[in-house]
């Protein structure tokens, strides 16, 4: 149980303007030992953490007759930037004493020492500085300017009284940013994703210039990958038997020769060789399998003079926009009553030599002249 | 298209990526624009302190009725201001605006001030700061100025939005092509004739379309309340 029988609460308001000033002060008596003891709280009206202060008392009694004054020094503490303090020791007083008045005479802060009115530099003791990293965060400004200062004015009066705020860089906006990280990983996530799923479902896989895909124990040529201008199609691939030139497999490619040297039936399909400009011979031995040539396989190849292949079957259209050949040989067309001009699109008469294995009508041959 | 085509692409993407980065950070489409035009005080007097010196100025135009002048003090390390008022208010809000050297911008502070002395609080001012005008916002109840940044135009922010969309769009296809490249190695080429490919493409730019769209969004939004004084809690956005 306190032993004060008399506590008063006094607010102080002389010097409010001081970088440490007295907000108000508490007196404790106690009247069986005839004794008084005062407490202060202080302001820190400084926006830097303040570790040390000295000021003067001089006590009055309630004639508002001074009766002593003393010096305090306290050491040891560390009141926040901007804000209120209570120093841990309480000072006795005069029990004559009614009130008192505070001088500050020096006070030292984080980085500035300041004594009789004047601040000098203390930002040499790194020691202390350090110590600062914690800072407060800033206080809301007033919400409405017009009705701010009445409405905020009690509120702020006791708690600081003082707010800054840098307005600098409110131009910055973080969450788009934010949100780019997000959609770039979302990217990543989908891309990686859908490159297994193609490869799962694809399977296909590279071997040597090739790149293959395997069925039924035969591979397809996907595409074409090599940097060679003459191309050898073999017979087999990573040990399987080719079957297939896919559609797009030398699509825009630059080879200038193309031999197939496969022993069983073979397919070239639409479009495998199509917008090739630099390709000029496609052969095949007479010993190779059936090669069926579907439609548009060679299409806009602009210089293909020569085109050797006795075991195949032409479907129409399989030269379209072709018209460079001067030799064709083959073993039949796929279609039947056709022309060899149909071929060919467009066109309504050739120039070429020709060795075709099949009998046909010289209806076939119309159009044609044989070099 | 080939794989060549799909390279080049990849490559004419990366630079225009590291070019939309440049030309955001060159051309500075965020840069404040301010209501105040810089004054150089009038001098009223210099003193030497033992570790610094202090210079007092005048204030001048509106300002002059409510702050009458202001004295900075510079020491080696750091830099103060302490601010004149011409008689005591009950609340006042002023700008401190601090300039480099070479005239720009480096900080703006807002202060908000109740039931003042004839002094204000001493307010610390950036290391870089060598020139200083103090604006008056409130003086009790007068309002004269209520901001000294501009708000930013929906025109710089729209184009802001349109370099950085158009920026991260380049980031994203080349992303994608090197993501490609190398987890599928010898048969991306494959992949790249295929309409996995196309629709990675059109994805990567909705999504550029979509952050064009945030990024507008957000910015007004964050120029709105900015304007209303809602800053502080919209840090985020």
């Amino acid at each position: 149980m306190s032993s004060y029988n008399n506590i008063r609460k006094i607010k102080y308001s002389k010097t409010p303007q001081d970088i440490v000033s007295l907000h108000e002060y508490i007196i404790f008596e106690d009247s069986h030992a005839k004794e008084k003891y005062v407490l202060f709280r202080f302001s820190n009206n400084v926006n830097q953490r303040l570790f040390e202060i000295k000021f003067e008392v001089s006590q009055f009694n309630s004639e508002n007759r001074l009766l002593e004054k003393s010096t305090v020094i306290h050491k040891d503490f560390t009141a926040e930037p901007n804000g209120l303090f209570v120093p841990d020791a309480k000072l006795k007083i005069n029990y004559e004493c009614e009130s008192l008045e505070v001088r500050l005479e020096e006070a030292c802060f984080d980085r500035v020492k300041w004594s009789g009115g004047e601040f000098s530099d203390n930002s040499y003791s790194f020691a202390e500085y350090a110590e600062t990293v914690p800072v407060t965060a800033p206080q809301s400004a007033p919400k409405k300017n017009k009705t701010a200062p009445k409405a905020e004015a009690g509120v702020k009066k006791n708690k600081l009284g003082f707010n800054i705020r840098n307005i600098f860089r409110r131009n910055k906006a973080i969450f788009p940013s934010v949100f780019n990280v997000i959609l770039t990983v979302i990217v990543a996530g989908l891309i990686i994703g859908s490159a297994f799923y193609f490869k799962s479902v694809s399977g296909a896989y590279a071997v040597d210039d090739f790149i293959v895909k395997e069925s039924d124990g035969f591979v397809t040529v996907l595409q074409y990958r090599g940097e060679e201008k003459e191309v050898e199609i073999p017979d087999l691939l990573d040990g399987k038997r080719v079957s297939k030139i896919a559609s797009g497999a030398f699509n825009r490619s630059d080879v200038e020769s193309v031999t197939v040297s496969v022993v069983n039936s073979f397919c070239i399909e639409t479009g495998a060789f199509e917008n090739c400009p630099s390709l000029k011979t496609v052969s095949a031995s007479m010993f190779c399998g059936k090669i069926t040539v579907m439609q548009g396989a060679f299409k806009n190849c602009k210089s293909l003079q020569l085109f050797d292949m006795p075991t195949a079957e032409l479907s129409k259209g399989c030269f379209d926009g072709t018209n460079a050949i001067k030799y064709l040989s083959f073993d039949s067309p796929v279609y039947e009553g056709g022309k060899l001009l149909d071929l060919f699109t467009g066109l309504n008469k050739i120039t070429l030599d020709y060795r075709i294995n099949a009998n046909l009508s010289d209806d076939f041959f119309a159009g044609v002249t044989r070099r | 298209m080939t794989l060549t085509v799909w390279r080049v692409l990849c490559i004419a993407s990366a630079a225009l990526f590291v070019a939309g980065l440049l030309l955001l950070l060159l051309s500075q489409l965020l840069k404040n624009k301010y209501y105040h035009i810089y004054t150089a005080d009038e001098l009223m007097s210099k003193s030497k302190l033992t570790n610094g010196k202090n210079s007092v100025y005048f204030t001048s135009g509106e300002t002059k009725e409510y702050i009458s002048k202001y004295a900075v003090c510079k020491t080696e390390f750091d830099r103060y201001l302490v601010c004149k008022f011409v008689k005591k208010f009950s609340y006042v809000r002023y700008f401190v605006m601090e300039y480099s050297a070479h005239g720009r911008v480096v900080k703006v502070q807002q202060i908000d001030e109740f039931d003042t002395a004839l002094n204000s609080k001493i307010i610390t001012l950036s290391r870089r700061c060598a020139h200083v005008n103090v604006v008056i916002g409130t003086a009790d109840d007068a309002e004269i100025n209520t901001d000294v940044i501009r708000p930013m135009s929906k025109k710089r922010i729209r184009l802001y939005a349109l370099v950085k969309s158009f920026t991260f769009f380049a980031f994203l296809f080349a992303l994608r092509h090197m993501l490609i490249e190398i987890f599928l190695k010898d048969i991306s080429a494959l992949y790249f004739n295929d309409t996995l490919n196309y629709i990675s493409v059109a994805v990567c730019f909705l999504l550029a379309l979509l952050s064009y769209g945030i990024t507008v969004l957000c910015f007004r939004k964050k120029n709105a309340k900015a304007l209303n004084g809602g800053a502080v809690e919209y840090e985020f956005v």
